[in-house]
């Protein structure tokens, strides 16, 4: 299938691949049940009439999973908030090990079989055809590198074996490694057919406006949009919590500090670049305010209560900041280090 | 990927702490009998979980039935699950981690069914529904 993809990496594959025409750049960052804020974000610019026709579309893990219903028009959006607040964990994994993870996926696999219908990609492909760029990134954990998928391309290929590419690419990029099990893609090279193991697009960055080499604070590169948006699914305040002693408790909230660390510094990269390319930087992330429960992973009523934030900043007058959320003080509860000494 | 790797502890978490799934309340030795030789419903079952009252996380959890009893799906040491079927497709399952248990009531019909659960102590409870995912071998 030509031109399905790239290296993350390539300079020249990223520029060959992208649009004719310029024009506003919309970045989706991972997130997981979080994405549920990008997708009520972007329906409030829907009912606020501030919602373009993006230029180039990129999406990773959940950005990745709320990408084509954006890219698609405001004609998904019904389709999209459904997916994100309709949704419930019984409808992406069920509990227990596959041998390659925690937890199995054949009820995402299904979800996205259901939600990614051939109108859809037809609709992607007559975009693709327009101009416009729909970008996926995956891991390719045997090479350790992340992949580019252009979306457009494999939709405006068609058959089944398009849309079954695009089905996989998708649920590859949200396969939290660990956690969800790998996506096997089969792949020619030379000749020879082989499987490639595809997993979560954050693995090599939350959220992919370039390759890494031209978003560098000592590259000159130009950004070719007239502006970045960057929705970030993810509060980037700290999240103070008593960590059980267990390893999956001391693993997610290692990751998620980890995370919010790469967010920060990916922003940061991103606000530079945007300013010395000439173009508005645009950034929306979960305010800090927002604090409802949650009964565990994609529980319903918390994202249904952070679509309703999202939705509201998307229809308010200033859905956007112009530059990088500031960094935060410590949480009001801890005023001070506390010392050596003390027992856990 | 952030936010299910760090809410994927909380299925740890629950799962030990025990608010886990469940079929049914535990039967009877005479339930459990007379099921042990209703093989209508053996084979690999989804269980979706949904909580309605409490602070519990739901989840979906693989069972398997043979020789119309619950067991195991998959090599999972953080629940223990057991029960029975009956002919009539009335099931009785215990969910176990962590010295704690849940415990539920329901039907299983041709390759679905449907009933309701409650934590020990009645701390959640809800309702849960089942599929086949492949029958017997």
């Amino acid at each position: 299938m030509p031109d399905a993809r790239f290296w993350a990496d390539s300079e020249s594959d990223f520029s060959r691949a992208l649009p004719p025409q310029r024009g506003p750049w919309l970045i989706l960052s991972t997130g997981g049940a979080d994405g549920a804020f990008g997708a009520g974000l972007l329906a409030g610019l829907s009912a606020a009439g501030k919602r373009p026709d993006y230029a180039v579309v990129t999406g990773v893990s959940t950005g990745a999973l709320m990408a084509p219903f954006i890219f698609a028009g405001a004609r998904y959006d019904a389709a999209l908030q459904a997916v994100y607040t309709e949704t419930s964990a019984a409808d992406i994994f069920e509990v227990g090990g596959t041998g390659e993870s925690f937890l199995d996926t054949w009820p995402l696999r299904e979800l996205i079989a259901k939600q990614i219908t051939p109108a859809l990609v037809a609709d992607i492909a007559a975009a693709h055809q327009s101009g416009r760029r729909l970008f996926i990134i995956t891991t390719d954990l045997d090479a350790g590198r992340s992949v580019v998928w252009n979306m457009g391309a494999i939709a405006r290929h068609g058959g089944d074996a398009a849309l079954k590419l695009f089905r996989s690419v998708l649920l590859a990029s949200g396969s939290v490694p660990g956690a969800f099990p790998p996506v096997f893609i089969d792949v020619e090279d030379s000749g020879k057919r082989f499987a490639e193991m595809h997993v979560d697009g954050g693995v090599g960055g939350q959220f992919f406006v370039a390759p890494p080499a031209l978003m560098a604070s000592t590259s000159s590169y130009q950004i070719a949009a007239d502006a970045l948006y960057i929705v970030v699914n993810s509060g980037l305040q700290p999240d103070f919590q008593l960590v059980d002693r267990t390893t999956p408790a001391i693993l997610a909230q290692s990751v998620s500090t980890a995370i919010k660390a790469d967010l920060r510094i990916l922003l940061d990269r991103a606000y530079v670049a945007a300013k010395h390319s000439g173009i508005g930087f645009n950034v929306a992330s979960i305010p800090a305010s927002f604090k409802a429960p949650s009964r565990g992973a994609f529980d319903p009523d918390y994202m249904k209560a952070l679509f309703k934030v999202g939705y509201d900043q998307g229809n308010s007058a200033n859905p956007f900041a112009d530059e990088p959320p500031p960094f935060p003080g410590p949480p009001a509860s801890v005023t001070s280090v506390p010392q050596p000494g003390a027992n856990r | 990927m952030s936010k299910l790797v760090s809410k994927f502890g909380l299925v740890t978490v629950i799962a030990i702490g025990g608010l886990v799934v469940a079929l049914s309340a535990a039967p009877s030795q005479a339930a459990q009998k007379r099921a042990a030789h209703s093989r209508a419903y053996d084979g690999l079952w989804s269980v979706s979980i949904y909580t309605l009252y409490g602070p519990c996380a739901a989840y979906r959890y693989p069972a398997r039935i043979v020789g119309g009893r619950v067991v195991q799906a998959v090599n999972d040491f953080s629940y223990q699950i057991s029960g029975a079927v009956a002919a009539s497709g009335a099931t009785a399952v215990t969910v176990a981690s962590g010295g704690q248990y849940a415990v539920g009531y329901g039907r299983l019909r041709g390759a679905s069914g449907a009933g309701r659960w409650s934590a020990a102590g009645n701390l959640c409870s809800g309702t849960w529904s089942a599929i086949r995912r492949a029958a017997a071998n």
